[in-house]
């Protein structure tokens, strides 16, 4: 049986983010033969968990990886914010989202922009768009914010 | 020739620079994240620092045993490549990002970072 999803709460630490991404990892193994996918799914899921470790509030992170009954995967990360994040966040992703030249050509746009502040990166969800062609959205309820990459798959068979 | 980078050692991530004639060639190995992004500056700062020195005509960065990078120090290199054009015309070096067609991160930020700038070269085997 395909296994559909899997769901891990944890302290927003940065020594726990390799090995949430490793376990992670080793549940797309399961899910797909295709270790192109799988590559691309590890880089969104550890861009995701440091979005979500570095701007965590509550003391906890939250990761959700499911494969719906429409061969669509989605990496779901939760967790509560600043205001500042959120404004930050929702700029980010409108801006993405509705840039005209293509993926590649913001994530270069964003490197270029970003090419003198070497403190932060700011480069991670371009990086899900561009790289691993998935794609971003997000929502927010209260404090709460929520940041979803998708993209299609076929389980094994 | 060996160069000392000057850096702390790290479990997780590996770097190496030497001589190759007038070339400076440098290694990572390892696992680039949050954890060793404050060392991947490091090293970088230095490289760059040599490379001026010595005037260096190109640096080489092997990324082919780098299992995983992260957005962080990919920007590490962003800014690294910034420095290398502001250092022209005196101290001028053209900087080539080596990687492995077998690694995905490798093909495709490379990819990314090759659009960036004139001297920025791309060498994926």
């Amino acid at each position: 049986m395909t296994p559909s999803y899997v769901e891990m709460k944890f302290s927003p630490s940065i020594e726990l983010i390799d090995l949430v991404r490793r376990f992670i990892a080793d549940f797309y193994h399961r899910l797909t033969a295709d270790r192109v996918l799988r590559d691309r799914l590890a880089v969104a899921t550890h861009e995701l968990l440091e979005n979500c470790v570095r701007y965590s509030t509550d003391g906890e992170a939250r990761v959700r990886v499911e494969v719906s009954p429409e061969h669509r995967l989605v990496i779901t990360v939760d967790n509560d914010a600043q205001p500042g994040h959120l404004d930050a966040l929702r700029k980010i992703i409108e801006e993405m989202n509705g840039h005209e030249d293509g993926a590649l050509a913001f994530y270069r746009v964003l490197m270029r922009r970003g090419a003198k502040d070497r403190d932060r990166s700011g480069l991670g969800l371009a990086r899900i768009k561009a790289e691993c062609d998935m794609a971003v959205s997000y929502s927010v309820t209260d404090s709460r914010v929520s940041v979803r990459a998708l993209t299609p798959i076929e389980p094994r068979t | 020739m060996d160069i000392d980078l000057q850096v702390p050692a790290s479990n997780e991530l590996r770097a190496t620079c030497r001589l190759d004639g007038a070339n400076l060639l440098v290694t990572l190995e390892g696992h680039a994240d949050l954890r060793t992004k404050a060392m991947l500056d490091g090293v970088l700062g230095r490289v760059h620092d040599v490379a001026v020195e010595r005037k260096a005509p190109e640096v080489r960065l092997d990324l082919r045993a780098v299992e995983f990078m992260n957005s962080s120090c990919i920007k590490s290199l962003v800014s690294w490549i910034g420095d290398a054009q502001d250092a022209a015309p005196a101290g001028a070096y053209a900087i080539t990002l080596m990687g492995s067609s077998a690694v995905h991160w490798q093909t495709r930020s490379l990819e990314a970072l090759s659009g960036l700038a004139d001297i920025v070269r791309i060498d994926v085997q």
